[in-house]
């Protein structure tokens, strides 16, 4: 089979045929929903708070007790307090989904099979995706913070802010670099015009020559549309703040409300830019749940006060939150007092599209993944294993999107989805 | 294969992780009705850019455009220039991801260079590996000598961190060979390789062995899937030595990659650098230990093989990569999926299996493979009418951040930097080229990586990128156009056929048509449409500004951020 076949069958008849016989995704919601990932990027540890077990043979568990947050249990303890302010308080809106099976233990990887619901690191990210799908008209419609995230075939849409918050030297003549001393030099807006006629001329051109189909019309449009966004990110450019600020969690939080509450972006990764990756040491972990779910109050709390789309509604009404890690820490210690990596995970879903309140999926004493009844959520002897793919699909839905426009013929996990 | 003959063919089923091209015998077809090809200038155009991140001269542009068959050897010109050896280090970073701007693995400043910047320091650590292969390429020696050279480069950095000898001027880079027998192994003995791929807790190189085999072999262990008997007390490493040889769930991969991992003991796994900084560890580091080559005893408990085959240290690691056809096919693959922008696994095999013949016949040649596939049809693809085929067909190869630097210095005698007050690990950052730099610069918004969060460039435009190219473009039409003002004729830069000064439109129109060929490549006539539409640019901004300097400056700000300057 040559290129040309292969391309004609996919597009004809492939997908269908290749559909399996599978409950369908629910229904994209007509609601432009918004959407905030927090990645603690080096793997967290679940028992530490969201998949409360007890100490035992198999598995180590740090100081605390399964805690009741209404009907969502929590690994809770005093000496956490954060953890317990942000359960006491948001609980009822969020949904713990346990025992995600993300089938490798690789840091990259896994980050990759979180994040896009797939293998292939050319393709977008679940942020990128509902800012593409559901926002793709403002001026940044996927604001990455953190610093993983992949952008894939929707990259027009995706911009970064650099590592120091250099964005702003972009948009703000004022804190431009020099070169030599030298300012330098901003454009009028009727000089952009002239520029803008200019560019417009060349992708005319374009289009009536090499551009017209295909792979070099998208590069030609995403030329033409990149142009008007840069403009668009000037005209809010107030939202970025100053050059050389400092990106921890709490920076990265006020800037994703401001972004989203301006209509800047749709979609906001962010990255809590703690040292997960505790081999050495487990109990970090306290000290990386608490600067996390101070966080995630501080997210939750400006969601909740700053007005939402809609008269009458606030952001949480029309924002999903996506907490993850790659992956989780194996059950029991090393000999060093830390843990290594354990391809089974836990994540929260906070917020829009949610049943929150309780936990769904679960894991065995062993951290191992459970089968889950896919309709309820609860564990199920006859039930399926929640992949990474699957999780993924099951957030997509809640942001409104159709997973198999994404991810293919896919099954879905959204028990979670309300 | 051949190295693989002691493995069972179930082993090797389940871990088959290669990143293989899918793109069918005939992706894309030579012979396809439907495909166009560049003009033979467009054709230059495109090589010059993926060779050199340069726009080729018009006297080249004049010869091939006067004769076609002119082309061989100027693309043989091009590879014998230094900007193509900067290519090879760009290129192979993509693979390698070295070049990293992160505080916590920049060195603390050593006492015997007490005014080296951040990035100084950061560059002769990490582009050590890179400048060998540099160093191998331009000399055209078997590209195999990655792997199997008696020597490393050196520059005054480089040699004090890890205490090798250095020659010529300090910042110059150089030859050298280690003395403490760690044997020829190319870049697979270069500390900073492990400095950058660290091997924490009980990995045990795990993690290094998958970057040599992803880079080397396109063998990617992390594209299986696993799944881990939970039985397993993974706590326990005698228990996990255990099961990574008898149990079938993770024998698949381990039963070749850790005896992969056991030649990298002599490696320290991290580097402890706050302890440097602290004074409690003193230059030079000792990255490799050859005391500790038996390390696997004690560890993974798996002696060192290649692929099932025996092969001794590090010297017998790197002639068994360069003699697995693996390596011939990866290198192939590696060269014209990055000189192409086509993903890999879209490469046409048929084209990549003729690749690493040429590779091989050509006694292992880097500039033939990249000359081989700058002259192919493959690479000088235009586009397709097919609407289906087009969607795959990359016509449009977008200038990579570092390319997109070079060449706007050498079409404008410009260097976009600036000084800053930052630091990484406390030390002064220095003064970066902005489309170069992550910490403050813009290499990630201009679509670029910084190989440690981001590895994968993005081959098309975006709100950041595009701000990028402008901000890079005015910067550099105002400097060339202030230096072309004042400069006497003879030694302008880009005003060749008019002054700054001048208002003439037939002088203009002859400036205009010189510009088209320098930065897009174009041959047209001062009163053909290209032209004509930069001009109304340039009288439009004459207009509104009433300054020729300033209408100039709009004009330039206008090419260079153009689609078909950023685009080739």
């Amino acid at each position: 089979m040559n290129r040309r076949n292969l391309l004609q069958l996919a597009g004809a008849a492939g997908v269908a045929a290749m559909l399996p016989a599978s409950r369908p995704a629910a229904a994209a919601s007509s609601a432009p929903r918004r959407l905030v990932i927090v990645l603690a990027q080096g793997g967290w540890d679940t028992t530490w708070a969201l998949d409360p077990k007890t100490q035992s043979a198999t598995t180590d568990v740090p100081v605390g007790a399964k805690r009741m947050f209404g009907n969502l249990d929590v690994f809770a303890d005093a000496s956490r307090p954060n953890v317990n302010a942000y359960f006491t308080k948001y609980a009822p809106l969020t949904a713990v989904v346990r025992g995600i099976s993300v089938g490798s233990v690789s840091h990259q990887e896994c980050v990759k099979r979180m994040s896009t619901g797939s293998r292939n690191e050319l393709s977008p990210d679940l942020a990128a995706i509902v800012a593409h799908d559901r926002g793709n008209t403002m001026p940044l419609p996927y604001l990455i913070l953190g610093d993983t995230a992949f952008a894939g075939p929707y990259a027009v849409s995706a911009g970064r802010v650099g590592a120091t918050n250099q964005i702003i030297a972009l948009l703000d003549p004022a804190q431009a670099y020099a070169t030599n001393g030298r300012a330098p030099i901003a454009t009028t807006s009727s000089e952009d015009a002239l520029l803008a006629k200019y560019a417009d001329a060349t992708v005319k051109r374009m289009h009536a020559t090499r551009g017209a189909t295909g792979y070099n019309r998208k590069r030609v449009d995403d030329f033409s549309e990149a142009i008007g966004r840069g403009k668009k990110l000037q005209a809010v450019r107030a939202g970025f703040g100053a050059r050389g600020r400092t990106l921890t969690l709490d920076s990265q939080v006020d800037l994703a409300l401001d972004a989203l509450e301006q209509d800047i972006s749709q979609t906001v990764m962010t990255s809590t830019r703690l040292g997960w990756d505790t081999h050495n040491d487990i109990t970090d972990q306290a000290g990386f749940h608490e600067t996390t779910f101070l966080g995630l109050s501080r997210l939750l709390d400006g969601l909740s006060t700053r007005p939402g789309r809609l008269a009458g509604t606030k952001m949480i009404d029309d924002t999903t939150v996506l907490v993850m890690s790659e992956f989780s820490r194996t059950p029991k210690l090393n000999s060093t007092g830390g843990k290594d990596h354990w391809p089974v995970t836990s994540a929260m879903v906070i917020g829009a599209g949610v049943k929150g309140g309780r936990a769904y999926g679960s894991t065995s004493n062993g951290m191992e993944s459970q089968p889950v009844d896919f309709t309820t959520g609860k564990p199920s002897a006859t039930g399926r294993v929640v992949t990474s793919t699957l999780f993924a699909a099951g957030v997509l839905s809640a942001c409104g999107v159709t997973p198999s426009d994404h991810l293919g013929p896919t099954e879905v996990f959204d028990a979670f989805v309300g | 294969m051949r190295m693989l003959r002691y493995l069972a063919p179930a082993l090797l089923a389940a871990c088959t992780a290669s990143t293989e091209p899918t793109g069918g015998d005939d992706a894309p077809p030579p012979d396809d009705p439907t495909v166009v090809y560049l003009t033979p200038t467009q054709h230059l155009t495109r090589a010059s850019m993926a060779l050199r991140g340069l726009r080729p001269s018009i006297e080249d542009l004049k010869a091939v455009d006067a004769d076609p068959d002119q082309l061989p050897a100027i693309v043989d010109r091009y590879l014998a220039s230094p900007e193509f050896g900067e290519t090879i280090t760009e290129l192979e970073n993509e693979t390698l991801l070295l070049r990293i701007e992160q505080s916590t693995l920049t060195f603390p400043l050593p006492p015997s260079l007490p005014d080296a910047t951040a990035l100084q320091l950061n560059e002769g650590v990490f582009d050590e590996p890179l400048e060998l292969i540099r160093d191998i390429v331009m000399t055209d020696q078997p590209y195999t000598k990655i792997v199997t050279a008696d020597y490393t480069m050196t520059n005054n950095v480089t040699a004090t961190i890890w205490g090798l000898p250095h020659t010529g001027p300090a910042t110059t880079w150089s030859r050298a060979k280690a003395t403490d027998g760690r044997g020829a192994a190319g870049i697979l003995g270069v500390e900073a390789l492990y400095h950058r791929w660290r091997s924490t807790g009980f990995n045990y190189n795990r993690g290094r062995a998958n970057m040599i085999s992803r880079s080397l072999l396109c063998h990617d262990y992390l594209h299986a899937d696993i799944d881990i008997d939970t039985s397993v007390d993974l706590s326990d490493p005698d228990v996990v030595a255990n099961a990574v040889v008898a149990n079938p769930s993770c024998a698949g991969c381990h039963q070749t990659l850790d005896p992969l991992a056991s030649y990298l003991f002599p490696f320290k796994g991290t580097i402890n650098l706050v302890a440097i900084q602290r004074g409690d560890d003193t230059y030079p580091v000792g990255g490799y230990l050859a005391n500790q080559e038996m390390r696997w005893k004690t560890t993974n408990k798996r002696p060192p093989m290649f692929f099932g085959t025996p092969a001794t240290g590090l010297t017998g690691l790197g002639q068994a990569i360069a003699d697995d056809p693996r390596f011939a096919r990866c290198t192939a693959m590696r060269f014209a999926s990055y000189l192409t922008e086509v993903p890999r696994d879209q490469l046409s095999g048929a084209w990549v299996a003729k690749l690493q013949a040429e590779l091989v016949a050509q006694n292992f040649s880097a500039k033939k493979l990249a000359r081989a596939i700058v002259l192919s049809d493959q690479f000088r693809v235009s586009h397709d009418t097919d609407d289906t085929l087009a969607e795959t067909t990359v016509g449009a190869q977008k200038a990579r951040p570092d390319q997109l630097e070079r060449m706007l210095r050498d079409l404008t005698g410009f260097r976009w930097t600036t000084t800053t007050t930052a630091k990484l690990r406390a030390i002064p950052y220095g003064t970066p080229d902005l489309l170069k730099s992550d910490t403050i610069g813009f290499r990630v918004l201009g679509g670029g990586i910084d190989s440690y969060f981001v590895t994968e460039p993005v081959h098309t435009m975006n709100a950041t990128s595009s701000l990028v190219a402008k901000a890079a473009a005015a910067s550099a039409a105002d400097f060339v156009v202030e230096h072309d003002f004042t400069a006497a004729a003879a030694s302008r830069t880009l005003f060749v056929a008019a002054a700054v000064t001048d208002t003439d439109e037939s002088k203009i129109r002859a400036q205009l048509a010189y510009l088209h060929a320098r930065i897009y490549g174009e041959l047209v006539a001062p009163d053909s449409d290209e032209v004509t539409d930069t001009y109304a640019l340039y009288t439009d901004a004459l207009a509104a500004a009433g300054n020729p300097r300033r209408a100039w400056k709009l004009t330039l700000i206008g090419m260079l951020s153009d689609f078909r300057s950023l685009f080739y």
